[in-house]
This record gives C-alpha cells, sequence and structure tokens, in this order.
C-alpha cells in the first residue's frame, strides 16, 4: 500500500495536477453556489475540457470539482438558504440562522473545518478500504458483476425517497433503454436507430448527461422564473462577521465530526444512498443524542446542527467513490457520470484498476485529500469575494451555461444531430422533472446499461443458463440482498394499508 | 381512482414500454440467434416487460395522500420556448456561417431573450467569449474548427 500511495504522490503532486485540483475546487465552487446546478452537471461541463488530458489528470480535475461543488453548495445553503445541491439541503437548518443572526463569516468556516475534517477520516478510510475490497472483487465473476449492477440500480431507486421508488425503477428503466439504442456490442445488429447513421453508435453519454443535467436545470431557472434574491445581494455585499473559531468550539465540533464522518463514510459506500442521506441521518443522529439544552438549540444556530451534515456529506463524497473505484460500479449520479468519463478516456474501471492503471487509483484518492486542503486554504479567505458571484443574474448566466453544454457536446462529434439530440433530451428531462421524476437514476441505467448486458450475457455462456443466480454463492447472497431491497417497500406499503385498516376500523 | 400527476406520467411510460416492447420484437436476428439463450432482442425485451410492469403498478396502487400538483400558469413558457428555438438554430447555423458569428448571435439572442437589455453587457459576455473560445480551441489546442465566415473575413486560412 506503501508503494501505492507513493505513486498516488508522484501523480497527484505534479505542477499540472496541483492545478488541476486547484481550478477543480475553484470551478466547482462556482458552479456549486450557482442556484439550480450541481454536482453532477458541474463535473458534466467538465467533460469535454479533459477530454485531451491523461485519466489521471481529467479524474484529479473532476474529484476537485465534485469537493468544490459541495462546498460551494453549502456556501449558498448558508448565506441564502438556497441549498445548490441536495447534500447540503440540512446545512441550511443551523447555517442560514447563523449568518442571519451576523455571524455569516463563522457559519463558512465551520462548514469548511467540517468539510476537512469529514471528507480527511473518509479519505484515511478510502486509502483503507478501497485497496483491500479491491482485492476481493479481483475473484468477481460476469454472474456477480451483474448481481451487483442489479442491487446498484435497485438501491439508487430504494433509496429515492418515500413514494418514489417506483418512479425511481421507471427511470432506470428509461436509462437502460436508452443504453440499447445502437448497435449490439456482441452481434452488431443495430438496435432502435430508426434507420439513422448518427444513432449507430448509441447515445453518447456525455450528450445525455449534459442535457439531463446541465441543460434541463438551466433552462428550469428560466421556466421558474428564478431572480436574483434579495438575499443574494445582501450575502454577496454586506458583512459576513469574522472566520475564526474559538477553541470551545473546536472542541465542541471535534466529536460531532468523529461521529459524522464514520457515518457519512459508510452511508456513502452503499449504493444509491450518499450524501443526502448521509447529511440529513448525521443531523438527526446528533439531535438526537444532544443533552436537552443543546437540542433546542437545533434550527436556530446550532454549532452542532451544521457541523454534522457538513461532516457527513463530505464523508459520504469520498465513501461514494469505494464502489466506483473497486468495482467500477458507481453508486450515486455523481459517480456515474465519473464512470462515464473514465469510460470515455479508454479506462476501465474496476478491480483491474487497482493492478492495471494504479497511478489513476492512487492519484484520484490522494488528491481527494489535497482537495480538501486547497478548499480549506484557499476557498475560506476567498469566500466574501466569490460569494458575489451569487449576484450573478440569470438571464446572463443561462445563455453562458447552455452554450457551454452545447459546445462540449459539439466539438466532441462535430455532428449537429448531437445538438439537436441534446434539445429533444433535454425538453424531455424538464417534463419529467415537473412530474417528480429525478435524472440521477436514469443516467446510472443509462451508464450500466451496457455493462450489464455484457455480463450477463457472459454469465449466461460460461453457466450455460441462468443457474449462475442460485449455482455461485455470491451471486445468491446479492440477489437475495436485492430481493430484501425490492420487497422493502412493498412490505412498508402492506404495513401501512394495514394500519390504516385498522384505524378505520377503530374510528 | 383519480387521474393524479404520477398517473398520468405513468400512463405516458406504459405507452412508451409497450412501445419499446414491441420494437423490441422488430429487432432483426442471424439466423439461428433464436435459438440462444441470450440476443439482440432479449435485454430490450426485459427492459420493456419491467418497465411495463413498473407503470402498470403506479397506475394501480393507491396514491399517497395529497397529490403534489403541478401549477401550469405559474410557469415562464415562453422564454424555454425561444430558448429551445435559438439552440436549434444554432445547431443548423454552427457549420455555415460558422461558430464565431453562430455563437455570437446564440449567446446575443439568449441574452435578449432573458430580459438583459443592457448592450454593453450583451456584447461584452458574446462576441469576445465566441472569439475567445475560438482562439483558445483552434489557436492554443489544436482543435480545427470549420469557420466559413471567418475565413471569408480573411483571418484564418
Amino acid at each position: 500500500m506503501i508503494e501505492g500511495i507513493l505513486t498516488g504522490l508522484s501523480t497527484a503532486l505534479t505542477p499540472t495536477n496541483l492545478l488541476m485540483v486547484m481550478v477543480g475546487c475553484f470551478a466547482g465552487t462556482f458552479i456549486g453556489m450557482l442556484p439550480g446546478l450541481g454536482p453532477i452537471s458541474a463535473i458534466a461541463l467538465m467533460i469535454p475540457i479533459t477530454y485531451g488530458f491523461d485519466p489521471a489528470s481529467g479524474m484529479i480535475l473532476m474529484a476537485g470539482v465534485y469537493y468544490g461543488a459541495i462546498f460551494g453548495g453549502s456556501t449558498s445553503s448558508i448565506l441564502i438558504n438556497a441549498p445548490g445541491v441536495a447534500g447540503t439541503v440540512a446545512t441550511s437548518f443551523d447555517g442560514y440562522p447563523m449568518a442571519r443572526s451576523g455571524h455569516g463569516g463563522k457559519a463558512l468556516a465551520i462548514a469548511a473545518y467540517a468539510s476537512f475534517s469529514g471528507g480527511t477520516i473518509a479519505a484515511v478510510f478510502l486509502l483503507l478500504a478501497a485497496p483491500a475490497l479491491a482485492q476481493v472483487a479481483l475473484s468477481f465473476q460476469s454472474a456477480d458483476y451483474f448481481a451487483l449492477m442489479v442491487l446498484g440500480l435497485t438501491a439508487v431507486s430504494a433509496f429515492a425517497g418515500r413514494g418514489q421508488f417506483l418512479k425511481a425503477m421507471l427511470m432506470v428503466f428509461l436509462g437502460l433503454g436508452l443504453a440499447t439504442i445502437g448497435q449490439d456490442t456482441s452481434s452488431d445488429i443495430t438496435r432502435f436507430t430508426f434507420g439513422s447513421i448518427d444513432l449507430l453508435d448509441g447515445i453518447s453519454f456525455l450528450l445525455l448527461a449534459m442535457a439531463a443535467f446541465a441543460l434541463s436545470e438551466a433552462i428550469m431557472t428560466v421556466l421558474k422564473r428564478d431572480t436574483v434574491s434579495e438575499s443574494a445581494v445582501q450575502a454577496a455585499t454586506g458583512k459576513m462577521g469574522s472566520l475564526k473559531i474559538s477553541r470551545a468550539e473546536a472542541k465542541t465540533m471535534a466529536p460531532v465530526i468523529g461521529r459524522s464522518s464514520i457515518l457519512g463514510f459508510f452511508i456513502g459506500v452503499l449504493p444509491g444512498a450518499g450524501a443526502t442521506i448521509a447529511s440529513f441521518l448525521a443531523y438527526g443522529m446528533e439531535r438526537n443524542i444532544a443533552p436537552k439544552a443543546e437540542k433546542q438549540k437545533f434550527g436556530k444556530g446550532s454549532l452542532r446542527g451544521l457541523t454534522a451534515p457538513e461532516t457527513a456529506n463530505n464523508a459520504a463524497c469520498s465513501g461514494s467513490f469505494v464502489p466506483l473505484l473497486t468495482l467500477g460500479i458507481p453508486g450515486s449520479g455523481t459517480t456515474a457520470v465519473m464512470l462515464g468519463a473514465l469510460i470515455s478516456y479508454g479506462v476501465q474501471p474496476g478491480p483491474t484498476l487497482f493492478t492495471d492503471r494504479p497511478e489513476v487509483f492512487w492519484a484520484v484518492i490522494i488528491s481527494m485529500y489535497i482537495g480538501n486542503i486547497i478548499l480549506l486554504v484557499l476557498n475560506l479567505p476567498l469566500i466574501p469575494y466569490i460569494a458575489r458571484l451569487l449576484m450573478l443574474p440569470p438571464q446572463l448566466l443561462v445563455p453562458l451555461v447552455l452554450f457551454f453544454s452545447l459546445c462540449g457536446v459539439y466539438l466532441v462529434s462535430f455532428n449537429t444531430f448531437d445538438i439537436h439530440l441534446m434539445v429533444a433530451f433535454a425538453a424531455g428531462a424538464v417534463v419529467l422533472r415537473l412530474f417528480g421524476y429525478s435524472m440521477a437514476p436514469m443516467i446510472l441505467g443509462f451508464v450500466l446499461g451496457r455493462l450489464m448486458e455484457e455480463n450477463l450475457r457472459r454469465a449466461l455462456e460460461i453457466y450455460d443458463g441462468y443457474s449462475f443466480l442460485w449455482e455461485r454463492p455470491i451471486t445468491l447472497g446479492i440477489m437475495i440482498l436485492t430481493a430484501l431491497i425490492l420487497l422493502a417497500p412493498l412490505l412498508r406499503w402492506f404495513k401501512e394499508r394495514r394500519g390504516l385498516a385498522t384505524a378505520g376500523e377503530g374510528g | 381512482m383519480t387521474i393524479t400527476r404520477d398517473r398520468i406520467s405513468a400512463l405516458f411510460f406504459l405507452a412508451l414500454s409497450v412501445a419499446y416492447y414491441l420494437g423490441a420484437m422488430q429487432i432483426e436476428l442471424y439466423p439461428g440467434d433464436e435459438e440462444e439463450l441470450i440476443n439482440a432482442q432479449t435485454f430490450p425485451k426485459f427492459i420493456g416487460l419491467m418497465a411495463g410492469i413498473f407503470s402498470f403498478l403506479i397506475l394501480v396502487l393507491p396514491a399517497k395522500g395529497e397529490e403534489e400538483k403541478i401549477n401550469w400558469s405559474g410557469f415562464d413558457w415562453r422564454r424555454p420556448l425561444l430558448l429551445a428555438g435559438l439552440m436549434v438554430l444554432y445547431g443548423l447555423t454552427i457549420k455555415w456561417p460558422g461558430f464565431f458569428l453562430s455563437t455570437s448571435l446564440f449567446l446575443i439572442g439568449g441574452f435578449l431573450v432573458l430580459g438583459e437589455r443592457r448592450w454593453w453587457a450583451i456584447l461584452a459576455l458574446s462576441v469576445p467569449v465566441a472569439a475567445g473560445f475560438e482562439i483558445v480551441l483552434d489557436g492554443l489546442l489544436g482543435i480545427y474548427i470549420e469557420d466559413p465566415f471567418v475565413t471569408w473575413l480573411g483571418l484564418k486560412s
């Protein structure tokens, strides 16, 4: 492992890659701060820029963007109560009241220290867990990978929220269906191309990611008539107060950081869970275990209430890299976009990444740590200036985002058909968003679609049938877990129905 | 059964699943492929079937409590539609008259559609952005961009 860490350090600490982390953190902070644009859009916007880079540099830039976007989301959560990212909603519960009482600077500093600590502790966990899991994963066969992908897609839907499971599953199938467009990889038979030559190679992952996230999110801000709020102008121009935190405050934060880091990391590792669930769980856990007097402060500017979700969401970000780097299976929409990027660089993620491309594997892990340091050392002092970006009017911002998205896709293929297809997909994504459908399960389904079919094909060929589902213990175990996840919402539904029936009889 | 937002969308997905499944049945196979354990139709058929089942479940299962209603009239439909039109137009003009003019006009149009009226801001964020982008891509990164307009101006060979 020491050798690996040294490889990672030598790759990540080159001047070019250090610059990548810095640029990534700044760009991520900037985009994450803008209302409506989250980390997935931020990363998707970076993909065309990184096409010419070597994979390690590209991934390092994206890891920086990911962290930066989460940090930027926290900033807008705290200063204007407008979380740019779902993972920072819980941050606004106590961060915004602190900012309103004139301690915006302190709230931002707490968020930055908590993020740094959470990210650092989780990076150490990742350093230990990822190689071990990658070693185990080397013994995995196609059948196990197929089962793991089924598990990942099911779990993403199961964690989508109450009442959202079926809709998330539909989006998974939409993504899988879109992945079947084009030539079948094994037989070269064309599917769903409707005679179009432009669709022979299938739909580009970048095109779909840009349309479903960057374009549709930008259009949604216009549709909803979002404008620069008064609080944004105030936050951008007003005083934030000191960025310093006292020794007593640091002492209060330390145990919260410890607990939330562990929780956040493990939630992040779970497929489908990620930063949002981690931050809410950490917030809930801290509120439950807090002494009565402290509990009263939650929602009114509690130090613990701000520290917990900020630590957990950053730790979860690191955790979500574990399945991506070791199994090649993304656990969230963001890591799905990263997987797509890796594949487009010609790198096959998974356990072999650890053995075949150790410089990519380790450099990503090390750069996460460096990213955390950069966010703390460079971004925090610059926050009062970066906050001025909150004043950027959407009428200037949206056309630029549209241009970068369209241009990013066009410059890869130089095919104008792609621009028109993007507009069509973006329109579809906007309608689906209005109907309450989430785009993350769709992109996950799309990214995993072809891999899933290939692994299923190989498993069927090796076992000459579907017997792999019960003959291989690993596959069987994963499939049982999947069935349990699938049945859980159904059982809950029956329980609720029974409860309602009993209440009806009683009443 | 009341028609809710989820049920309307589920109905759409059900129709899409049926169409997709029927489309999967039309995928041409090589002779003998029908007998194989898995062929080019298998996975799409499975997707169509499962999507149909899940859409059907949303349709028949009782809706949870009060459905969130979409206030269709509360949205600004005109501007996103105009932006979509601009994007289509951008796709049609990017090859001819070329990247620079097409991008500049797209950005100017976008700013105007969204209500920006300060011409200094409009011009400062459109023409230099388009020119800068082309210079960086073409000149620095070596990505050749076809641009008949700039060539006609004599600024590019």
